[in-house]
C-alpha cells in the first residue's frame, strides 16, 4: 500500500468532523445569499394575489393549484380553503415540491401575511418556481368573501391586536374546516372583485439523473 | 443558482461539457477493469473488491466534496436532483439488477464500457439491455400500481435516521473505511489458500 493511502481515512475522518464543526447553512444564512434576488419582489408586492385572483385558480381547471396553509393546526381545523393542505414553516422540505408538475401554481396563506411571507421565502430556497402569497390570508379571504351574517369580525380592538399576533379577525360558530361555503364560495364571487392578475405559470426544466 | 451550461455555453458547447465529462467518466471506468465482466462479476465471489473500493471510494470524495460545497455556501443542496424513493418498487428492481449483475457480469454503465473496447458480452449485455427497457415501456401500465407504490419523495439518510449531514457524513466515512479494511482482510483470506492450490 502507498504511503499517502495509510493516511486517506485520517484524512477522510477529519474532513468528516470538519463539517460537524462548520454546520451546514442555516434558512437565514441561505436566504441572505439570495435575497438580493426575491426581495425586491416581495417589497413590490409582486407575489401577492387578491383573493379573487385565487378564487379565478381554484376553478381554473387548466392548472395545477396547491393551496398551502401554514396557520396553526386549531385556526386550520376551524375553517381553510377547500382542498387546502397545511404544513409548518420549518418542515416544508418535506414536501413533494419537486413532484409537482413543472407549472403548477403554490399559493401560501395564513391568517394574515407575515407566516405566508416567511413559507414563501422558504419555498424559494426549495427551489419552488411559481409560488405567490394569498393578500391578507384567511383574514383577508374571509373579509372578502364570507357572510357577516354567518361569520362574525372581531370588534377593532381585537382585530388590531390579531394582526399583530396573525390571529384570525373572524369568530366561527364551530370548526368545520374545509367545509364552511366560504371555504369555497362561487366562481362569480372573484367577479364582483377589481384587482390586477399577477400569477404567471412559467415552467422550469425538469431535473433528473441517475446512474447505471 | 443551478449551474445551467445551456444558458452559459449555448447547447452546442453544452454538450461538449457532457461529452467530455462522459468520455473522463468511461475512461476511468475502463481504467479501473470494470468493461470486463470477470472482474466485476470477481466481486460477488470476493475474489476481487476492486469494485467495492472503486465505488466506495468514488461515494465518499462526492459526499466529501458536495456537502463541504454546501457547508461553504457554493453549492445549493436543495437544487441537486435526488432520486425521488419509491421503496417496494425499488427493491424489487435493485433484486432485478443485482441478479442481472452478477449472472451477465455487468451493471448497463459498465457494459456500455465493455462495448465501447468491442467484447463480445458487452455488446449482448446491452442488446439485452434495450429489449428489457422495451419490454418495460410495453408492460408498465399492467402494474402501474405498484410501480408508483410506497412512495417518499426525497428521501436521504439524514432524513430516515434523523441525523445532520455532518453526523451523515462522518457515519458514511466510517463505514466505507470499514469495509475497505473488510474487504482487504476477505481478499486477502481468499488469497491464501489460492496460492496454497498452485504450490
Amino acid at each position: 500500500m502507498k504511503q499517502w493511502t495509510r493516511w486517506m481515512p485520517i484524512v477522510l475522518i477529519i474532513l468528516a468532523i470538519g463539517l460537524i464543526a462548520r454546520g451546514q447553512p442555516s434558512f437565514e444564512m441561505k436566504w441572505n445569499r439570495l435575497a438580493s434576488q426575491f426581495q425586491p419582489v416581495l417589497d413590490a408586492r409582486s407575489v401577492f394575489i387578491d383573493p379573487g385572483e385565487l378564487l379565478q385558480l381554484v376553478y381554473d381547471h387548466g392548472i395545477t393549484l396547491t393551496i398551502l396553509d401554514v396557520r396553526p393546526e386549531s385556526d386550520f381545523n376551524v375553517f381553510h380553503l377547500t382542498d387546502a393542505v397545511r404544513g409548518e414553516l420549518e418542515r416544508l422540505d418535506q414536501f413533494h415540491w419537486s413532484e409537482l408538475p413543472s407549472n403548477a401554481v403554490v399559493v401560501v396563506m395564513s391568517n394574515d401575511e407575515r407566516d405566508a411571507v416567511e413559507a414563501w421565502k422558504r419555498l424559494k430556497l426549495l427551489h419552488v418556481t411559481n409560488a405567490y402569497i394569498l393578500e391578507g390570508g384567511a383574514n383577508g379571504w374571509l373579509a372578502a368573501f364570507a357572510d357577516p351574517a354567518e361569520v362574525k369580525r372581531m370588534d377593532a380592538a381585537q382585530t388590531a391586536a390579531g394582526k399583530q399576533n396573525e390571529t384570525m379577525q373572524f369568530r366561527f360558530t364551530s370548526a368545520i374546516g374545509g367545509r364552511h361555503p366560504v371555504s369555497r364560495p362561487d366562481e362569480d364571487a372573484a367577479k364582483e372583485r377589481s384587482f390586477e392578475k399577477k400569477v404567471q405559470s412559467k415552467s422550469q426544466a425538469r431535473k433528473s439523473g441517475g446512474c447505471g | 443558482m443551478p449551474l445551467n451550461l445551456v444558458e452559459l455555453l449555448g447547447s452546442t458547447g453544452a454538450n461538449m461539457v457532457y461529452f467530455a465529462i462522459g468520455l473522463a467518466f468511461g475512461f476511468i471506468l475502463e481504467s479501473a477493469g470494470f468493461g470486463d465482466s470477470r472482474k466485476l462479476a470477481a466481486q460477488f465471489y470476493f475474489k476481487d473488491l476492486a469494485v467495492l473500493q472503486v465505488m466506495f471510494t468514488a461515494i465518499v470524495t462526492a459526499m466529501i466534496l458536495v456537502f463541504w460545497a454546501v457547508a461553504l455556501g457554493w453549492l445549493d443542496y436543495d437544487a441537486i436532483w435526488v432520486n425521488p424513493t419509491y421503496l417496494w418498487p425499488g427493491i424489487a428492481g435493485g433484486l432485478i439488477m443485482g441478479v442481472g449483475f452478477i449472472i451477465g457480469g455487468f451493471c448497463p454503465g459498465t457494459s456500455l464500457v465493455s462495448l465501447a473496447t468491442l467484447k463480445v458480452d458487452g455488446a449482448f449485455f446491452v442488446a439485452g439491455v434495450f429489449a428489457g427497457i422495451f419490454a418495460f415501456g410495453e408492460t408498465v401500465e399492467t402494474f402501474t400500481d405498484f410501480y408508483n407504490s410506497s412512495f417518499y419523495g426525497r428521501l436521504t439518510l439524514m432524513d430516515v435516521f434523523g441525523l445532520s449531514n455532518g453526523v451523515m457524513v462522518l457515519l458514511v466515512v466510517l463505514m466505507a473505511i470499514g469495509m475497505f479494511a473488510g474487504a482487504s482482510f476477505v481478499r486477502d483470506r481468499l488469497a491464501v489458500p489460492r496460492e496454497e492450490k498452485r504450490s
